[in-house]
């Protein structure tokens, strides 16, 4: 509200103190109808603005906020007008002191505001003139595991960044970690004393204490000041209360007619090529830092393959646990555990009780996945190539099992049927009838075996097949023995089991 | 009453392994070569389940499926075919078809359907 003094109330001084009666009154409603919060902000700048207008001197003056939390204090400053009071320093002082704020004071800031405000007759809002001290936790002596980017081809990292020697979380830590002979692969991290905090109130903030990990140095892993290193070449491992050295075995050479079988009871580094008709078991990990071109491969729990898995003829390839590895190509394949691939299975029987991940561009071209817990991947087929068949949802070892069974009884149903052929031209023989119900009682007994497994074949209706590219013609998606087939190109969809309807159904992703 | 199961197939050898198999578990199974009797059969008698070939030389699955889903909605039929990526699987699976086998067949598949709550 702007008011100006006219040439009649300059000569009627009666109507000018009646009009000023009048805006008096105005901005005596508006402060009581103001909201009270509100009502402090803006009482200042409004009075003052009003009471300038009407050419009236108003004191500087300072409104003071303090945070919730009671850790910053603000002060906004208002200018004196017309040879107001200016604002002291003594005046900031009795509201803080007012309002407790003891701690964080910022004086330097104070003055310089109060200095400006007073001589450029400014307003300055907000002005943070006090902080509180956030309390720093304590963090217990700890060892930082320096990890050595092994899985750095892996489908996770496919940006060819190779992070050598980095430190890293120890919870993020992959599950294959090859050392050398006093490689370093830990260090202790002193302990990091708490720092008890306050609030610009005066109030003290204890310091919280991080729990200990009691993470402790195992087998094969020596002391050298503040570090520990490998005490011989091995595979590295660590669970949440240790972390220690394998011994493995490392074959430098290629495996064939000098290095004989390798059966090992534990981890494998093999860095050269595994000749054809030449196997390799390991009780342990096995680790390839080239291609592995697979002959017979029998791992009991990791395999891990810096390149690719490339299979020969008849080639069997047996993991227990996990399998990392860039490509798989002409392989026969099954691992208990999960399947990460960076670029592709190509020609290839993969069987998996996990889940199968491809890579950023994977694909899937010619090959046979059955993938328990579902199947992620960039691409199945292509517009050319051979087609693909995706089963998941199902136990491949139970369905294996239950298809020995049925191969057995096959062979037995044939020789039934030539023994029944043949007493019917010589009912009396005994020796006949003798076999005819041998078999009959061989086959009613592998039934019986199949029917109780196979409650324990199909193992989860919710898993999905994802193609994050395209899926082509051709390729047939089974979930949980329900198939679908697709017949025209589709793109970024998940495929899964409408359990009601018992029918695949496609979703976009 | 025991559930009863039609097989469709040209070949003699999964007619018998299937028949030997099914009916040692307790399933009376009745086989064809011919898909006219075979099409006859499945829309007249009290099948639970219907076996039936995909390639076969005068008719395919795929048509003998429309022909008996046409004929009797609820019949539950499994393809068999050597290629699940076939589109003939594909349009047996639109006709009504609910599942495939591998040939020569699978047998935990067949077991599921017959041993259903909800046959």
């Amino acid at each position: 509200m702007k008011y100006q003094i006219t040439k009649a109330e300059m000569e009627d001084p009666g109507s000018f103190a009646a009009e000023l009666e009048k805006l008096n009154s105005e901005a005596k409603r508006i402060v009581e109808t103001t909201p009270k919060a509100v009502k402090r902000e803006i009482a200042k700048t409004e009075m003052e603005a009003l009471t300038r207008t009407l050419g009236l001197p108003t004191d500087g003056s300072i409104s003071l906020s303090l945070a919730p939390d009671e850790m910053s204090c603000s002060i906004s400053f208002f200018p004196p007008n017309l040879g107001g009071a200016l604002i002291t320093n003594d005046m900031v002082a009795i509201q803080l002191e007012k309002n407790k704020i003891t701690k964080g004071l910022d004086w330097n800031t104070i003055e310089e505001t109060t200095f400006a405000c007073n001589t450029e007759l400014r307003q300055f809002s907000d002005v943070v003139i006090a902080k509180g001290l956030a309390p720093k936790d304590e963090i217990p002596a700890h060892f930082e595991i320096i990890q050595e980017s092994v899985e750095a081809d892996s489908a996770d990292n496919t940006d060819g960044n190779n992070h050598r020697n980095k430190a890293v979380d120890h919870r993020n830590r992959s599950t294959f970690r090859i050392v050398e002979k006093d490689d370093v692969i830990a260090r202790l991290i002193p302990k990091v004393l708490g720092i008890p905090g306050y609030t610009v109130t005066g109030r003290d903030i204890p310091f919280r204490r991080r729990p200990n990990d009691d993470l402790k140095p195992g087998k094969n892993v020596h002391q050298i000041g503040s570090e520990y290193a490998a005490s011989c070449t091995g595979s590295m491992k660590m669970n949440d209360k240790s972390f220690w050295v394998d011994e493995v075995l490392v074959v430098d050479d290629e495996i064939g007619y000098r290095t004989g079988h390798i059966q090992f009871p534990g981890d494998v580094i093999i860095r050269g090529e595994v000749k054809d008709g030449f196997f390799v078991k390991s009780g342990g990990d096995i680790h390839c830092e080239t291609t592995l071109d697979a002959s017979n491969i029998d791992c009991r729990k990791d395999l891990a393959v810096r390149f690719g898995i490339i299979g020969r003829q008849d080639a069997i390839v047996q993991v227990g646990g996990k399998v990392q590895t860039k490509f798989i190509e002409n392989c026969n394949l099954a691992a208990g555990g999960d399947i990460d691939f960076s670029v592709g299975i190509v020609h290839s029987v993969i069987k998996s009780q996990g889940h199968i991940r491809g890579g950023r561009q994977s694909a899937i071209v010619g090959s046979e996945i059955t993938a328990m817990n579902g199947l992620e991947v960039y691409q199945i087929g292509s517009r050319s190539g051979p087609t693909s068949e995706i089963i998941a949802g199902v136990d491949f070892r139970i369905k294996e099992r239950i298809e020995w069974i049925r191969d057995k009884n096959i062979e037995l149903a044939m020789k039934l049927t030539s023994i029944e052929n043949h007493l019917k031209s010589s009912p009396s023989d005994k020796v006949a009838k003798g076999i005819r119900e041998k078999i009959k009682t061989s086959i009613h007994e592998l039934n019986k075996a199949a029917l109780q497994i196979l409650p324990q074949l199909t193992k989860d209706d919710d898993v999905s097949v994802v193609v994050r590219g395209t899926a082509y013609p051709g390729t047939s998606i089974e979930i949980s023995h329900v198939p679908y087939v697709v017949t025209r190109e589709m793109s970024g969809v998940r495929f899964l089991l409408d359990k009601k309807a018992g029918r695949i159904k496609v979703e976009k992703i | 009453m025991a559930q009863k199961v039609l097989a469709i197939d040209d070949e003699p050898m999964i007619l018998t392994t299937v028949k030997v198999i099914l009916e040692d578990m307790g399933y009376p199974v009745t086989t064809t070569s011919d898909f006219v009797e075979g099409e006859r059969e499945a829309i007249n008698g009290d099948y639970s389940l219907i076996l039936c070939d995909l390639r076969m030389p005068e008719k395919n699955g795929a048509e003998v499926t429309k022909t008996i889903m046409t004929a009797r909605p609820d019949a539950r039929i499994l393809i068999i075919t050597a290629f699940p990526g076939d589109p003939l699987a594909a349009e047996a699976i639109d006709a009504g078809a609910i599942g495939m086998l591998r040939k020569p067949f699978e047998i935990s598949k067949i077991l599921e359907v017959l041993t259903s709550e909800d046959l």
